[in-house]
């Protein structure tokens, strides 16, 4: 697998001056002063174009409220995304909705010892907002023949959970993973833990694992907008040679072999 | 070390004469022998003399011989028709040899047995088998009416390695087959020409390419031909010509749309218009991992320089590094990559890739210098076979023993009519005679490969020295070069472009995408002063 950090730029780039390189130099291992050696005389680094480009996300969920000891909800649900750019996106809505089933817990403990479990209200519905934030973005080698591209994201934000008993505001976060079919489709799984007031009793913990597909609209692959595959320092960087027509350049050198515009 | 890239350039083209065209190397003093002789006028009876019907022979199958069971009758010709018809080509490749293993070729039928023999060994990828029967019905054309489809199977052969001094030379170079259908007529004709232009008959060689149609897949090819035979002779502007017919041709497949861009990007590197090469050379697609690949690389590598792209030069050349193109032998690689080094002022590592050239080559070096018979070095064996001609050959040797391992995993009625044991004397022979023909051919090409690497060596002394005087160079002001986009080596956060740091593992996605993060120290140097 492949992983990509955030800016793995060294101390060095950073500006931060000659001491704190220094302190950085004997804190870290030998490695350091070896990678340093490496950057003196370059490093290669494969650059290439992001495969998909994100922009209107609708997702549609199926998960399960698993903590909960006297029931379990299994949840339908389904979100939108708005994606700023690659590592910036925002969750406008996220909604789920759970179907509870009794574990049984209730019914043992009032059969065994007569005892009935308190704090009872069970989870209809959520609605949620959250900010969303990719640093990890990578590839995987599928069976050594395949690359799939896959990104994690963290989500952070809040929103409301509606009881049996009533609406209880919730802050929730959690990380997800997203493994990209194309560039309009993709797999998602989220784990979001909501912290929920309890009043009196104190807060409850809510989490939630779902799995979904996304479809993307609003933005298409970069490989679609004609550039394939292209390496960046062919289609891009290329000291203007994208812009030349090479027939261009064999007419002016040749006049005479100048067809009558052949199929190139 | 302009020159150097203009010989650099002319051995490419050369090996785009004996390679890019499926062309003979030079030497074949068989061929060059028939040139003095007449040409064969088109439709005329020149058969081939029974001296050169003995040759072919020997060329050909051995004849299979007679087994002690009686003749099969003609019925069992008709069963192996009624299998071949139902795709059983096993049974039908059976029933065909038992047919004409017990019957002399005078019986009903001999010649459709060889086809239908053939055929089916074709087809179930026993080709050089196959190629052998399909050149006994083709050469004796005792029933001309099978001629046609003998070269439609033996069209589909030649498409992989084959054994050319049969099909090419013996079959459709020296034989005047008269009236073909024009798709044999035109596959035949471009073969014709072909050899033609190898031999240097050029005349001839238009003659029989003009006999192809204009609609036909080989037109674009002897297009092509003609225009590698027009850059060898210096005529650029016809080869240029030439070369874009070829591309614009309705019918000119992959390869040859390939074959042309290559020879155009050439055209246009050799006239330093590097950039529109660099372009030309990015439409250029072959087989991934391949040596074309390889090759193609390097090319990519060389205009980058002359660019002064150092960064896209040096991560091509990373590139070469990986695992799948560890047999290409390229030892100018540590040349460019010392010469990037020198022009980025970072002397001690271009120092580093003269010693890496050394430490590589040393041993091979050494032995070119003890005159030991050069075949045996490793390095230059494996170098010499990958080239053109040469790699056909061995590229055909190698799927003779593919072919003849096969043999052994179809028992049943193979066994019983002797045939799989005829396979395998038949294979032991066309294993002996490419053999042969390999290590008379290798000695002749490693010896080439020895004097490249001769030559490269001399260059790498010749950089060494340059090397050493540039580190020691005074630099007045006005020579302090501009910063440029390439001296930004930042890498953001996020956006459309991931940066994958390269970790010891290389990945074939990211071959062609690999950049180089390399200060360039000749700035400070220059305003130093």
């Amino acid at each position: 697998m492949k992983l990509l950090l955030p800016n793995p730029t060294p101390a060095r780039r950073l500006g931060l001056g000659p001491a704190l390189g220094l302190v950085l130099g004997l804190a870290l291992p030998g490695g350091a002063s070896a990678q340093d050696d490496e950057l003196d005389s370059g490093r290669v680094i494969a650059v290439e174009d992001r495969p998909y480009r994100m922009a209107h996300e609708f997702s549609a969920f199926a998960g399960i409220l698993p903590l909960d000891a006297v029931y379990t909800g299994y949840s339908l649900g389904g979100s939108y995304t708005l994606h700023f750019d690659e590592l910036w996106a925002w969750e406008a809505i996220d909604f789920h909705y759970s179907a509870n089933v009794d574990s049984g817990l209730d019914k043992t403990l009032a059969e065994r010892w007569s005892v009935a479990p308190t704090g009872t209200e069970r989870i209809q519905y959520l609605a949620t907002s959250h900010l969303i934030v990719s640093p990890l973005f990578g590839k995987l080698a599928l069976f050594n023949s395949a690359i799939l591209y896959a990104e994690t994201y963290l989500a952070v934000g809040g929103g409301i959970t509606h009881f049996d008993d009533g609406f209880r505001p919730a802050l929730s976060a959690g990380p997800g993973v997203r493994l990209y079919f194309g560039p309009r489709v993709s797999a998602r799984l989220d784990v979001r833990s909501a912290l929920v007031p309890d009043i009196p009793s104190g807060l409850e913990h809510v989490l939630r694992v779902t799995l979904g597909v996304s479809f993307n609209f609003g933005a298409v692959a970069r490989g679609a907008q004609g550039h394939p595959g292209e390496p960046p320092g062919q289609d891009g960087e290329d000291n203007g040679a994208e812009e030349l027509d090479p027939f261009q350049k064999l007419d002016e050198l040749y006049p005479a072999s100048a067809p009558a515009r052949e199929g190139s | 070390m302009r020159s150097l890239v203009v010989l650099l350039e002319s051995g490419l083209i050369l090996l785009l004469l004996s390679g890019g065209a499926h062309a003979r190397p030079a030497g074949d003093t068989t061929r060059a022998a028939s040139d003095a002789t007449p040409a064969p006028e088109s439709g005329g009876a020149d058969q081939p003399g029974p001296k050169g019907q003995a040759a072919d022979r020997a060329l050909a199958a051995p004849a299979p011989t007679r087994p002690s069971r009686p003749a099969a009758p003609p019925e069992r010709f008709e069963s192996g028709l009624g299998d071949f018809y139902a795709g059983d080509f096993a049974g039908a490749a059976a029933a065909m040899y038992d047919y004409l293993s017990t019957n002399d070729d005078s019986v009903e039928s001999y010649e459709w047995a060889q086809y239908f023999l053939g055929t089916s060994l074709a087809r179930i990828g026993f080709r050089h088998a196959a190629a052998q029967y399909l050149f006994d019905v083709a050469k004796e054309r005792t029933r001309p009416e099978i001629l046609p489809d003998a070269l439609t199977e033996l069209e589909l052969l030649v498409a992989s390695p084959h054994d050319e001094s049969l099909i090419d030379d013996a079959l459709l170079t020296d034989t005047e087959f008269g009236y073909l259908p024009p798709d044999n007529g035109d596959f035949v004709s471009y073969h014709q020409g072909l050899q033609d232009l190898r031999a240097g008959r050029v005349e001839w060689a238009e003659r029989n390419f003009r006999r192809i149609r204009e609609d036909s897949p080989y037109r674009a090819r002897s297009l092509y031909a003609l225009g590698v035979q027009r850059l060898d002779r210096k005529s650029d502007t016809d080869a240029v010509s030439l070369f874009r017919r070829a591309l614009g041709h309705p019918l000119a497949d992959r390869d040859i749309r390939n074959q042309s861009r290559l020879a155009l990007a050439r055209v246009l590197y050799e006239t330093e218009e590097y950039k529109a090469a660099r372009r030309m050379y990015d439409e250029v697609e072959v087989p991934e991992l391949s040596t074309a690949e390889a090759s193609l690389y390097l090319e990519k590598a060389w205009t980058s320089y002359w660019l002064r792209d150092f960064r896209k030069t040096m991560g091509i050349l990373y590139a070469l590094e990986a695992p799948s193109y560890k047999s290409y032998f390229a030892p100018e690689l540590f040349l460019l990559r010392a010469l990037v080094y020198k022009n980025l002022c970072h002397y001690i590592p271009a120092k580093r890739e003269i010693r890496r050239f050394r430490l590589r080559f040393g041993k091979t070096l050494e032995n070119v210098r003890a005159r030991i018979d050069l075949r045996e070095d490793e390095v230059l064996r494996s170098a010499a076979l990958e080239r053109g001609g040469l790699k056909r050959l061995a590229d055909f040797r190698r799927s003779i023993a593919e072919e003849a391992d096969r043999i052994d995993t179809l028992g049943g009625e193979w066994v019983e009519t002797g045939l799989d044991e005829h396979l395998r004397e038949l294979y032991a022979l066309g294993g002996e005679r490419a053999d042969l023909e390999l290590e008379a051919q290798l000695a002749t090409e490693a010896r080439r490969v020895a004097e490249e690497l001769v030559e490269f060596e001399e260059q790498m002394y010749l950089l060494d020295y340059e090397i050493g005087l540039s580190i020691y160079r005074r630099l007045r002001k006005e020579e302090a070069r501009r910063p440029t986009d390439a001296d930004n080596l930042e890498i953001p956060a996020s956006g459309e472009r991931a940066y994958y740091a390269f970790v010891d593992e290389f990945w074939n996605d990211e071959l062609p995408r690999y950049d180089f993060f390399v200060e360039n120290r000749c700035f400070d140097e220059g305003v130093s002063d």
